[in-house]
């Protein structure tokens, strides 16, 4: 075992490695994207210009990227916790959609309760919902029958088909054309909203999220155990750790943060429960989680440039009239330049 | 140093974001949120197509389009952006932005917006929808005359109201000039789902359906499969999606919103636009398409007629009508209007299919 000052000495080397490391996608990406750009015939300077002016420098749009980031934050944990017993959540997207399912489900439950009272209710159901979720595959690893890839995959298409039965049948709103979406939600059971912005308290929420998940790895006993699991299970096992019961905690506690990101679209953003919430934010917060390596830091910096990125879509579309479809091809060069860097040999994990 | 760093950035970026110099003075910036792709051949080349010659059309108008928008909470950051880039007129062209719209018109008393649905008007937020139901009942006649199977099928993305109205009208249609002529409805339940639309299509031919009909967003799919399988299609949203059968197309309606954009986009540059309810059927909003070669003359002149009195206000939705559990839906006399069609929740007798 190296000695304390060593032990600083590399950790410290390792978080510049990755800064480095992260600043180098994201720069070799946009240069590459600068160059399609310029094939297509377009400026890539003016469209960088036009994308930092419209978000970074612009106090409404850097308010949407924390908007945006929210939602992202929260669903990486999601497959980060999990990750570190080596379990692969790719069901961030249903256990957002249950998470907002079943917060809608507190708030019509009790539709007149005080906000002291419904906000928090509204949340726990909104983490119990993702958790529920996510914890079903987790008994199905535990017990040997089936994988958890697969398993979490899957989920992912059901849980949408229980949010669309419930706004085309029983929560469905009366309003206008019966658009398929349930009722608004009581003014209640609204998360609050900061600075006259979208910002709202789920923001604070993932924060929380990321600081518990960080104290959790680095500082417990758990996180230690987390790791022993993650490195080999059987020899965990063996010295005693609860293997079965770690494997369902870490995916239900993961899936709750997901289920707390689609409460948060709802209740903080929707108003009311619908079928498109989510954007595929689940999804993306499985690219993010992977691309930062399950580091609470590379975490924010990946999801504040998949912010941007997508909010560059919007804006290029506007200023130039370049095709949404060439965001795609900016987001599929940062994980090739991330392949590229694994497959030749750079930090694996 | 490291603020004057982000400051000389920032005048960087002002700099070169800055407008170019005047050479055309735009006198309006027309914003568009689109919910799929404008090269749809569907709804949303529909409402390019329009808003294209609109700003062809007028001098000094100017197009921002954004397309893919979602339906969730992304829709409001695009509409607030457009605002942004001095939009003065915007087309909320799906249903579901309705609340993100609503939201962004309060903000922005200045900026008008035309959505495409329906709810409340205010000054600055108007709503208009092309009545397709009626227009729907000649398709329908059409469908009934072409038909050998007597199986007529119909792909609609959700069943609101006015999904279920087109289906309706279509059988209703179809009942009027063959007795025998049945709808079988496939619900997808999205307006752009291409995998699900391509199993409906093939399913429906399976079933023995030879003219199929559609609802959602982007009529490629399901006429692409129908006519790989030398089947018929009557198409919709888009005149020009007769290009994709060359053989079996028989008609279709599309939408023909250019004349009362143009009208909007005039009401904003002087300063006249009040938010309004319009609703417009055939002849002003909706279109019948050319028809195919395959459709004998006969059936031509009398699409023609039945369209013509449509026009002059026939309405299919008149009592007494049961619906296809055997239920009288509406009594003698009673009519469905285009304002209570978001409401409807039944599928007229002879329809194969469950409403609710």
């Amino acid at each position: 075992m190296p000695e304390g000052g060593l032990t600083a000495v590399l950790r410290r080397s390792t978080a510049l490695r990755t800064t480095v490391r992260h600043c180098g996608i994201g720069v070799g990406a946009l240069l590459m994207f600068a160059a399609i750009l310029l094939a297509a015939g377009k400026d890539p300077l003016k469209a960088y210009v036009d994308t930092f002016h419209y978000t970074l420098a612009n106090s409404y749009g850097f308010s949407e990227l924390l908007v945006r980031m929210t939602p992202l934050l929260l669903a990486a944990v999601a497959v980060a916790l999990p990750a570190r017993l080596g379990l692969i959540n790719v069901g961030g997207e249903g256990q957002l959609y249950m998470g907002a399912f079943m917060a809608s489900a507190g708030a019509f439950l009790l539709p007149t309760a005080p906000r002291l009272i419904l906000l928090p209710f509204v949340a726990f159901m909104g983490f119990m919902g993702g958790a529920i979720w996510a914890a079903i595959p987790g008994i199905l690893r535990a017990a040997k029958l089936v994988n958890e890839t697969i398993s979490t995959l899957l989920l992912n298409y059901v849980a949408p088909l229980i949010v669309s039965y419930f706004v085309f049948g029983l929560w469905r709103a009366s309003e206008n054309s019966a658009y398929p979406q349930s009722s608004p939600f009581p003014d209640a059971a609204l998360l609050p909203s900061f600075f006259n912005t979208r910002i709202h308290a789920g923001l604070l929420i993932a924060v929380v999220a990321l600081l518990a998940y960080w104290l959790l790895l680095e500082k417990t006993r758990w996180g230690v155990d987390m790791r022993a699991i993650g490195g080999n299970a059987e020899a965990a096992q063996r010295l005693g750790i609860p293997v079965p019961a770690w494997i369902v905690t870490a995916l239900a506690v993961g899936g709750g943060f997901a289920g707390l990101a689609g409460m948060g679209e709802a209740m903080g953003i929707a108003g009311r429960l619908r079928q498109g919430l989510s954007p595929g934010y689940g999804f993306a917060g499985f690219l993010i989680a992977w691309l930062a390596g399950g580091r609470p830091l590379g975490i924010v910096f990946m999801a504040f440039l998949f912010a941007i990125i997508t909010s560059a879509g919007d804006t290029l579309q506007m200023t130039q009239g370049v095709p949404y479809a060439v965001v795609n091809i900016l987001l599929a060069m940062i994980l090739f330049i991330v392949l590229a860097r694994r497959s030749a040999g750079g930090t694996s994990k | 140093m490291k603020s004057g760093l982000s400051v000389s950035w920032i005048v960087l970026a002002c700099c070169l974001a800055a407008p170019p110099a005047f050479s055309d003075p735009t006198q309006l910036i027309i914003g568009v949120v689109y919910v799929g792709a404008i090269n749809d051949y569907g709804y949303n080349a529909s409402f390019h197509q329009a808003l294209t010659q609109v700003a062809t059309n007028l001098p000094g108008v100017k197009l921002v389009e954004v397309e893919n928008v979602p339906e969730s909470g992304e829709a409001e950051r695009v509409m607030e952006g457009l605002v942004q880039q001095g939009a003065k007129l915007i087309f909320p062209t799906s249903f579901g932005y309705q609340d993100s719209a609503r939201k962004v018109a309060k903000r922005h008393k200045d900026v008008a917006f035309a959505f495409a649905g329906d709810g409340d008007t205010a000054k600055n937020f108007g709503v208009f929808f092309g009545s397709t139901q009626a227009a729907m009942y000649p398709m329908g006649v059409a469908a009934g005359k072409m038909t050998k199977t007597n199986k007529l099928g119909f792909v609609i993305g959700m069943p609101i109201g006015y999904a279920l109205g087109n289906v309706n009208a279509f059988q209703l249609g179809a009942r009027s000039v063959n007795p025998k002529a049945r709808t079988v409805v496939v619900v997808t339940g999205g307006w752009s789902d291409k995998a699900k639309e391509a199993e409906a299509a093939n399913a429906l031919l399976d079933q023995g359906c030879d003219v199929v009909a559609m609802h959602v967003d982007s009529p490629k799919t399901v006429i692409q499969t129908v006519e790989a399988r030398g089947g018929m299609s009557i198409g919709f949203q888009s005149v020009e999606a007769r290009v994709l059968a060359p053989k079996g197309w028989i008609t279709g309606l599309g939408f023909t919103w250019a004349p009362y954009f143009t009208e909007l986009a005039k009401s904003v540059i002087t300063g006249r636009f009040r938010g309004e309810a319009v609703y417009q059927g055939l002849g002003k909003m909706v279109a019948i398409a050319p028809f195919g070669a395959s459709v004998p003359p006969d059936v031509q002149d009398l699409v023609n007629t039945v369209a013509a009195k449509v026009e002059k206000g026939f309405n299919p939705f008149t009592g007494p009508l049961t619906d296809n559990t055997g239920n009288l839906v509406l009594p003698p006399g009673a009519k469905v209007g285009a304002d209570q069609m978001g409401r409807m929740n039944w599928y007229v007798d002879g329809v194969i299919g469950k409403a609710r």
